[in-house]
């Protein structure tokens, strides 16, 4: 199977074909991060380039996000996970305001439920007052912010910086299809960390379980 | 940029394109013109967003994307490059402290898509 294989079901919305292409490479033994990145990522940025030079709709666009969307949640809900406990850590994701795409965050916040995590996903286009008093509420260990329009890239320092001092004092983590383009970490702070991909995340998270102690909140 | 000078801008070059090329209007009607302002907003966007970053890629990376899309879509890179020309010039008659850099960066914007 293809990536170019799950660009068909997506586009042609056929949620359960997507969702048995994604199941057999999890049971054939692929990673689910492996599977984000190489797969579902790379088959909804297949879907851009084909909007961009005229191949499909706005409206083929929307419903293979959409497809996407439900067939993640649904794999999701049939991967294996560490069951939560009251020493779980926490992590919270959202995007920042008026960025609308969430289909990544969606995922790396999957990552992190899966291996075990307190997760709050917040979803797209959270202002940061919103983001500070729910961060506040929640004291989460990691905030994991995505974004995707560069117009939305200055106002990042201002969610780091503030986000970075709160009681639980969280590692800040910045997911963006921009990193791979632009010098994104002036507009963060040097303890931020770039996250490029959903590999690159893994590892991340593998090194974090390594070096932190869990904490009770 | 302030809004009332992006916005004077943008009406000029509106106005001089539909001038220069009247067939557009029986082409795509209002709505294409509607559109042309649309697509000039976006284009003082990138602008503003690559001169706050010090960015020039992220005005150049817009349009060559900006450039391939319209191509896909059977309009000509032509089109594109009289619209930024048309922005340059019109800055030149206004005061704002942004125009130096937005003119530019529209000069390599334009070299980027020919």
């Amino acid at each position: 199977m293809t990536p170019k294989d799950l660009v068909n079901a997506f586009i042609e919305g056929k949620s359960d074909e997507a969702f048995i292409q994604i199941e057999k490479l999890y049971s054939g033994g692929l990673s689910v991060a492996s599977i984000y990145q190489n797969y579902v990522t790379e088959a909804m940025q297949l879907i851009g380039v084909m909007w961009e030079e005229d191949e499909i709709s706005v409206a083929d666009e929307h419903l293979a996000t959409s497809t996407c969307d439900f067939v993640l949640a649904k794999f999701h809900s049939r991967v294996k996970k560490i069951p939560i406990t009251e020493i779980s850590k926490k992590a919270m994701f959202f995007s920042v305001e008026k960025e609308q795409h969430s289909l990544g965050m969606k995922m790396a916040a999957h990552l992190f439920e899966q291996a075990g995590w307190d997760v709050r996903f917040m979803g797209a286009n959270l202002p940061l007052t919103y983001a500070v008093d729910a961060a506040e509420r929640f004291k989460p260990d990691v905030i994991g912010i995505s974004l995707t329009i560069i117009h939305h890239l200055e106002q990042l320092k201002t969610y780091v910086e503030r986000l970075e001092s709160i009681q639980s004092r969280p590692q800040l983590l910045v997911g963006s299809r921009l990193i791979s383009s632009y010098e994104l970490s002036e507009y963060a702070s040097p303890a931020t960390r770039m996250i490029r991909n959903f590999e690159v995340l893994d590892e991340w998270m593998k090194e974090y379980d390594g070096v932190i102690p869990h904490v009770t909140h | 940029m302030n809004k009332q000078a992006r916005e004077i801008a943008i009406e000029q070059v509106v106005t001089e394109i539909y001038e220069a090329y009247p067939e557009i209007l029986e082409r795509f009607g209002e709505a294409g013109k509607a559109r042309c302002y649309e697509d000039n907003h976006h284009h003082f966007d990138h602008l503003e967003t690559a001169a706050k970053l010090g960015q020039t890629e992220v005005f150049t990376n817009y349009a060559t994307w900006l450039t391939n899309l319209l191509t896909a879509r059977g309009m000509n890179k032509n089109h594109v490059i009289d619209n930024f020309q048309r922005i340059h010039d019109v800055l030149e008659t206004t005061t704002d402290t942004d125009t130096k850099a937005f003119q530019k960066l529209l000069k390599q914007g334009i070299q980027a898509i020919q």
